[in-house]
């Protein structure tokens, strides 16, 4: 049994895993170090992006997709006239920048697993990671240039 | 009086006659309130004693009776036959895990990474008994209580789909139980942990599918656990961004906690 | 992604943003967009219910119950479709 610690308290990493068979490589103790942030990043991505979509997402989609098709906005209400004049307000810009871009890291981050999990391709982590995140930041472009050119 | 029975098809694996799982069919006797288990000590005890199984207190505390009953992950003491409706019921070692015979199941992948995330009171410094206990509140034991109800029976790594295509996750007994302990008042080790938790195959391995927690037996959550840990840490790396100061109070020895 | 084209087209001018309006109405447009409505509908639900698990709301000794977050989120939720729905249709006419 080890004896209880006295002066410096809590055990290392490594004591710890002397005792352990399990195979810890150098080089996968280095990623520890460097890997962790980025996940959570994509995380916290996918976190707000889930917010942003569970709240706003299912309003604007009854808007566009649903109400203006069956007549129930009142005449003019999404005029050319009227739209551009709301959205060239920043706040409106700002606010759908947000609506359409977090979504998207949400998505990508969701999908990559789905590819990984129901899918069940496993190999490849680093090309899927690339291709979903890199298509959010590709959704992120356009969607700022365009704000920018309304 | 005729006796009424069920029948039990029951995996075996057994190395030295064969390398191949197989199953074998039994008829029990069954009385009111029987459970799985008790029908197979019936098997072991009356109809085949090579039959191989773990269990002890068969009363839900101590997690060794851990099988798929039916495909479900079970514990086998808590299981009622009155439950089933159709025949046979079928009773195979815990999924996920290797097999070592029969339905035992070799526990060691879980046992390491338990031991990694350290699941015990770290101190900076140790006190001295002549000092006395930690004191804790009624308020901050209630903080990870509900987290410290874990028995180990693993029943939530057979139930986790990440665990069983993925099998370096650490999984969600073992980050429960780390949270356990970071959440405890007289902790001071959740840096160390972070190290182990905050890996690829550590919390962000997890997907929120959430069977754990309901095969869970104790009504754990380790799914809400992995998710608290998910936010707790990304705010604490933001936050560090702004404000690189240890927040949280630390009591010692003797003292009533801030 | 849907706003993504209209903002596109409102940038084109006004023939290209009236265009894109009268594509929104054909009606395999908005059979489709009844399908997205009730997935994201879906995903909203779903979505609340979860975070209901993870959201530990500490109010002094007590802890918020997880209906009752639930139902706040939810009522959040209606409260800001109807401010949104207010700002696209009603607002500055």
């Amino acid at each position: 049994m080890r004896e209880r610690p006295t002066e410096t308290g809590g055990l290392s990493l490594d004591e710890v895993l002397v005792d352990s068979e399990r195979e810890i490589t150098e080089e996968k103790r280095d990623l520890y170090l460097i890997l962790p942030s980025r996940e959570l990043v994509f995380w916290a991505l996918f976190s707000a992006g889930g917010m942003v979509a569970a709240f706003l997402i299912p309003i604007n989609v009854a808007i566009l997709g649903i109400a203006l098709a069956v007549g129930w906005l009142p005449e003019d209400a999404l005029s050319f006239e009227r739209v551009l004049e709301l959205v060239r307000h920043p706040l409106a810009k700002v606010y759908l920048g947000i609506l359409v871009v977090m979504p998207l890291y949400h998505w990508a981050h969701r999908f990559r697993f789905a590819v990984h999990h129901q899918v069940g391709i496993h190999g490849w982590k680093r090309l899927v990671a690339t291709l979903c995140y890199g298509t959010a930041v590709v959704g992120t472009a356009l969607t700022v240039w365009v704000l920018l050119r309304i | 009086m005729a006796e009424e029975t069920m029948t039990l098809r029951v995996a075996r694996y057994r190395p030295e006659h064969g390398p191949d799982q197989y199953f074998d069919e039994f008829e029990v006797p069954v009385r009111e309130d029987m459970v799985v288990l008790d029908a197979l000590n019936h098997i072991k005890d009356d109809l085949d004693g090579s039959l191989t199984y773990r269990w002890s207190c068969r009363m839900g505390v101590c997690g060794s009776c851990g099988m798929m009953v039916n495909g479900v992950p079970r514990l086998t003491c808590s299981t009622f036959l009155r439950e089933f409706d159709s025949e046979p019921i079928v009773v195979e070692p815990l999924e996920n895990f290797p097999v070592i015979r029969d339905l035992v199941i070799d526990m060691s992948d879980f046992l390491e990474k338990l031991k990694e995330v350290k699941p015990w009171v770290i101190r900076e410094k140790e006190g001295l008994v002549e000092e006395g206990e930690y004191l804790q509140t009624p308020e901050e034991v209630d903080t990870y209580k509900q987290f410290s109800m874990c028995i180990n029976c693993m029943l939530c790594y057979s139930a986790c789909p990440v665990y069983g295509q993925d099998p370096e996750f650490l999984g969600p007994a073992v980050i429960a139980l780390a949270r356990r302990y970071d959440l405890d008042s007289r902790d001071q080790g959740r840096s160390q942990r972070d190290e182990v938790l905050g890996v690829d195959w550590g919390i962000w391995d997890c997907t929120f599918v959430g069977e754990c927690s309901v095969v869970c037996p104790k009504d754990v959550d380790p799914a809400a656990a992995i998710q608290r840990t998910k936010v707790s840490t990304t705010t604490r790396e933001m936050l560090s961004l702004v404000w690189p100061f240890e927040t949280r109070p630390r009591s010692t020895p003797g003292e009533a906690p801030r | 992604m849907l706003l993504l084209l209209l903002l596109f087209a409102l940038s084109q001018g006004r023939p290209a943003y009236e265009a894109f309006l009268r594509w929104l109405q054909l009606p395999a447009i908005v059979a489709v967009s009844g399908v997205i409505l009730m997935a994201t509908v879906y995903h909203t639900a779903t979505w609340f219910r979860l975070t209901s698990h993870i959201l530990v709301v500490r109010l002094g000794r007590r802890v918020v119950p997880r209906g009752v977050v639930t139902f706040g989120l939810v009522t959040l939720w209606l409260a800001l479709s109807a401010a949104v729905a207010y700002f696209t249709i009603w607002f500055a006419r």
